[in-house]
């Protein structure tokens, strides 16, 4: 029935979408296009930049955009408008690593997809309804079989593909799967709205164990995007068969649309269940089992990762591992709130932590991928650590550089990286300090003592750059040689990880506003109830 | 005032960014004149901070801002701040700092050849890191300051030290992490119980604030003396990171290497300050914050230091090496010194401060005189050396000072340290005191021995390659009157030895005049430490006071100790 409401909701929420569509428009005219002009790597690339900066200037335009919370499918809320200039500001840093890394004859393919995958990040940020967050995912994970098959075309590459493929859309059904036993539940998709529902404590709705059901759900699928344990086999092998540049894709945006989502639909609906303490057992039985993935993910990553000798895989064992760390900050998330009186101080919510993470994360590893894909720039590729050995002599700005995002990525202070840990550790104690949930407390022990193993294999390879000597040297062009758009991502994240590290406010202001909003609940709105589906009121 | 503190900390940050800028552009005799201008300034600077200082105040001076916000605002939101300022225990060992920096950069002034300019960056580095880290009031500034300080220090070892450096950079920097990270979850457990119970409810990062805050706290399971008490655990995360930097008995093992790996002037810092940021980190946290943990764990924490105290000694009489004899005297004493610390009563913890100031500046002269002989013989065998009184007599007062003051010899520096440590120790645990005791008088027995085999007896010094025996032999023969005659015939293949250079008094000169004074008139260097330390006391004492059945151990244990003591 289309009231006067859907349809305004329906206009605001493409309103608000507007620079996703944008993004939809340049990729799509970048792959027709590609059909006919023969053109260079680069002249897709700066087309691309010019759909990101297109997109960014739709975002300007329509960040004032209202948009109801209840019922439209896509919202304007402080989340979806800082996440998504955030999200804008990474791409472009990524388009400066690609930019030359792809064959003429494949580009056009190579960047509209990568168009179409930062499309579809960017829905799943502003979703507000689980059918358009599947389509935010999905928007994701085709454009990545793409990009992983065009990048190279070898056994490998087509094996690692075809892995990524298959586990992926096995993860999709999941999602859906759980998507579907909350609708078969309340009979509604939006998400605000849902966590209404929750809010009031799913006293009126039957059998609302399979709240429980749908979560875990949900859960597993999008622990294949995060590449949480056990959902992470396919990281090492995809990783190392592309090259730097789909890699740097592969570390930064999968995990960041994972996370998002998780913060999206897990945090504010299963947050706000605990607050009301009716259904306490659904709460504490998923506490119980992220806590368990959160620590066989860090366990996994950060052990894998020391036996590593390839940067690559070292890179992919990293990024399991740093989820590992971003899920301390999910657990936080779903038990923030609390009986009353407890609710977590605002600067130490979880989903801040997630957010401040994922773009401390993105700064440091992009960084570190840049200095890879510059080095490998020369006649001898760079492929294990030891390539690395001497590279403090013979190339000190890309050694230092490098020593820096390792640093950052270790958490030694005061680098970004430090930050992200200190507020995810921050909000995951906040909740442990309460009496009941002390538990969570051996978690963090347990992470601390992990993070300190990763501290090891980050900082093997500072010790090969800076304390080994090789006979080889590492040649081929200084950074000084290559090109400025490479250059400036580079330089970009060495910003990001020095300056945000000295001065934290400035991710950690829009980051919080993001993590607030997303769990603002307008519950004492008159005409809420109007848009719950009836249903859930009928069924008793 | 505030802001001299501020530039005091900014200026070997500032000195050190410019030489690690100009790496490439800077030749040694530059670069090494910076530095010392750089550390000399700071040191000059600093003063100011000591005359100016309140003798009579337990809180913080020379910070901005004051009590509930302390500093300037940095973060926003949550408040962390940019918050220095120092208080009795603090003071101290910051000028300590200033001061043996100068003895780091003296130490290196000939023996570094290489990269001269990143090894003072490195070491202008550590020096602003460890000012910062001593006078932050803010818990994260403090950790970041905490670990920050690893990154030179790693590439200090890393890239100048000795043969086994690679092993000896990365087994600190390991060890150390492991435990910061554990003292991370510890802080931040400390400040979200703060937030979350204390009697402001108020998020707040201030050290002092915190401190004052959890005492105010009246929360039921805060106090809780069982062993898996909010109190006991969060000490023991706090324990972990500052143990190790002490290092406490287990968890030593990284000290030795890396103090025989790393060049003179790490070896003055590390044994000089690191191993203080440890003892300091427990004071203030471990003691200040979390007194009952430090209650229920005494009997674990007497022992381990006790076992560290004697431990240390006995390796060290097992040494050959004397850089490695020095190294293990630091176990040895920084166990006593923990001892005090642990002693939870006012005497024995301002003992504890005040003796960490006492070895900061005797083992840095000791590890300063080392490098000198290093420099010349190339060996630190002490087989190989001996009689050395008749060569260097300068190096060997000041050795034989810096000696005698480490072993507390009355009127030297170590005594004004050590006897409060033992009487504070002895009133809590007389067991504990009297095993104390026994290091220290082992601690006199091997520091006598190295000395009496480097200074006295006739002159022996080391050849160079295949001569070694025959110039052993020649040098053992002679009467060591006729040292140098003797080694004239040689010359072609001996080493030619200069006296102490003007760089070389410098740096330790200072360190020896200290050790005299604070011996002697030790008044002026005890009063500023005791009233933040009666307050950490304090606080102790309310604990013990606390009718509790875990208290019945204690007086069983004083029964059955003071036999024992007769």
């Amino acid at each position: 029935m289309l009231t006067t409401d859907a349809y305004q909701s329906t206009v605001s929420s493409l309103a608000a979408m507007a620079p996703e569509l944008v993004l939809l428009c340049a990729a799509i005219a970048i792959m027709t296009a590609g059909a006919f002009l023969k053109r260079s790597c680069t002249f897709w690339a700066r087309i691309a930049l010019g759909g990101l900066v297109v997109s960014a200037l739709a975002w300007s335009l329509t960040f004032n955009t209202v948009t109801d919370e209840i019922s439209s499918v896509f919202i304007n809320d402080g989340f979806s408008v800082n996440v998504r200039i955030a999200l804008l500001i990474m791409s472009v840093i990524v388009l400066g690593l690609l930019h030359d890394q792809v064959d003429d004859s494949r580009a056009p393919e190579y960047f509209g997809s990568f168009l179409f995958l930062q499309a579809g990040v960017m829905i799943v940020a502003g979703s507000n309804d689980l059918i358009v967050l599947f389509l935010g995912l999905e928007l994701v994970s085709m454009p990545t079989y793409l990009l992983l098959y065009l990048s190279r075309r070898n056994a490998t590459t087509l094996e690692a593909a075809t892995k990524y493929f298959f586990l992926s859309v096995f993860a999709s059904a999941f999602f859906l799967y759980g998507v579907a036993f909350l609708y078969g539940q309340l009979g509604i998709t939006q998400i605000k709205s849902i966590a209404v529902v929750f809010h009031s404590g799913l006293a009126n709705v039957p059998d609302n164990k399979f709240a429980l059901v749908a979560a875990f759900m949900i859960f597993v699928g999008l622990s294949y995007r995060i590449t949480a344990v056990p959902m992470h086999f396919y990281a090492p092998d995809v990783y190392e068969a592309s090259p730097y540049g789909t890699t740097a894709i592969l570390s930064w945006f999968p995990k960041a649309v994972g996370f998002l989502a998780l913060a999206r639909v897990i945090s504010p609906v299963y947050g706000h269940l605990f607050s009301n303490g009716i259904n306490d057992f659904i709460n504490d039985r998923l506490l119980l089992v992220f806590s368990l993935v959160a620590a066989a993910t860090l366990l996994v990553g950060n052990t894998m990762a020391l036996l590593q000798t390839n940067l690559r895989r070292l890179l992919a064992y990293s990024s399991i591992a740093h989820s590992g760390f971003l899920l301390l900050g999910f657990v936080a998330s779903i038990r923030q709130e609390g009986p009353v009186g407890t609710a977590v101080a605002e600067p130490l919510l979880g989903t801040f932590g997630i957010l401040y993470y994922l773009v401390a994360y993105g700064f440091m590893t992009l960084g570190a991928i840049g200095v890879l894909i510059s080095l490998n720039r020369g006649d001898r590729p760079v492929e294990t650590i030891d390539d690395l050995a001497g590279l403090a002599k013979n190339r000190p700005v890309e050694a230092f550089l490098l020593a820096i995002f390792f640093f950052s990525l270790a958490g030694i202070p005061p680098l970004v990286g430090f930050w992200g840990k200190f507020y995810v550790f921050s909000a995951l104690l906040s909740v442990a300090s309460r009496e009941s949930d002390k538990m969570l407390t051996y978690l963090a022990i347990f992470a601390a003592v992990n993070a300190a193993v990763g501290v090891f294999y980050y900082l093997r390879v500072v010790v090969t750059m800076y304390l080994k000597t090789s006979e080889e040297e590492v040649r081929g062009s200084s950074i000084a040689a290559t090109p400025w758009a490479l250059r400036a991502s580079i330089v970009s994240c060495t910003f990001g990880t020095i300056v945000v590290g000295l001065f934290p406010a400035t991710i950690s202001l829009p980051a919080r506003r993001a993590a607030v909003s997303s769990l603002k609940l307008d519950v004492e709105r008159p005409d809420l109830y109007k848009s719950i589906p009836k249903t859930v009121s009928n069924a008793r | 005032m505030p802001s001299l503190l501020i530039l005091t900390i900014l200026l070997p940050l500032v000195g050190a960014i410019v030489l690690f800028a100009g790496q490439a552009k800077l030749d040694r005799g530059t670069a090494r004149n910076i530095a010392l201008g750089v550390v000399l300034a700071t040191l000059v600077v600093g003063l100011p901070l000591v005359f100016q200082f309140d003798q009579s105040v337990s809180g913080p001076q020379f910070a901005f801002g004051k009590a509930g916000a302390w500093g300037l605002p940095w973060i926003g939101t949550p408040d962390i701040r940019l918050a220095f300022g120092l208080d009795g225990i603090s003071i101290g060992l910051f000028v300590l700092t200033n001061l043996l920096m100068v003895s780091a950069v003296c130490a290196s002034w000939e023996s570094i050849q290489e990269r001269v300019a990143l090894h003072y960056a490195l070491l202008l580095f550590l020096h602003s890191g460890l000012l910062g880290l001593f006078a932050s009031l803010d818990i994260v500034l403090f950790y970041i300051f905490f670990e920050f300080t690893l990154i030179p220090l790693f590439f200090l070892v890393g890239i100048f030290g000795g043969p086994d450096r690679r092993r000896a950079s990365v087994t600190l920097f390991i060890y150390t992490v492991v435990g910061g990270m554990l003292t991370l979850m510890g802080l931040i457990l400390l400040v979200s119980l703060h937030a979350q119970y204390g009697p402001l409810h108020k998020l707040s990062f201030s050290i002092p604030d915190i401190t004052e805050g959890l005492r105010q706290m009246r929360w039921e399971p805060w106090a809780s003396e069982s062993l898996l008490g909010w109190q006991t655990l969060i000490f023991i995360l706090l324990f972990a990171g500052f143990a190790i930097k002490v290092p406490l008995f287990p968890f030593h093992s990284w000290l030795p290497l890396a103090h025989v790996e790393a060049p003179t002037a790490g070896s003055i810092l590390l044994a000089g300050v690191l191993l203080k940021v440890g003892g300091y980190g427990i004071i203030r946290f471990n003691l200040g914050m979390t007194p009952v943990g430090a209650k229920v764990l005494f009997p674990l924490l007497a022992i381990l230091a006790v076992t560290g105290a004697i431990y240390g000694a006995l390796a060290a009489l097992a040494q050959k090496d004397i850089k490695r004899l020095v190294a293990y005297s630091s176990v040895s004493h920084m166990g006593i010194i923990c001892l005090g610390l642990f002693a939870l009563n006012a005497t024995g913890i301002a003992g504890g401060t005040i003796q960490m100031i006492n070895h900061g500046l005797t083992t840095g002269a000791l590890f300063a005189c080392v490098g000198v002989i290093y420099e010349r013989y190339h060996t630190r065998d002490m087989s190989a050396l001996g009689g050395l009184w008749n060569r260097m007599p300068k190096l060997a007062f000041f050795l034989m000072v810096a000696a005698l003051g480490s072993i507390a010899l009355p009127g030297l520096n170590g005594f004004v340290g050590e006897f409060p440590i033992l009487i504070g120790m002895y009133a809590t645990s007389p067991v504990a005191g009297i095993l104390a005791g026994t290091s220290m008088i082992l601690g006199a027995f091997y520091t006598l021995w190295m000395v009496q085999r480097v200074l006295f007896g006739p002159l022996r010094e080391p050849g160079h390659g295949h001569h070694v025996d025959h110039e052993h032999v020649g040098s053992v023969e002679a009467h060591s009157g006729h040292g140098h005659d003797d080694h004239g015939h040689h010359a072609e293949h001996s080493i030619q030895i200069d006296p102490l250079g003007w760089h070389e008094v410098l740096g330790i000169a200072p360190l020896i005049l200290f050790i005299f004074v604070i011996g002697l008139r030790p008044g002026p260097f005890v009063d500023p430490i005791n009233p933040a330390v009666e307050k950490i006391a304090a606080g102790m004492v309310d604990v013990r006071s606390k009718p509790l059945s875990a208290n019945a151990k204690t007086p069983a244990a004083k029964a059955s100790a003071k036999p024992a003591a007769h």
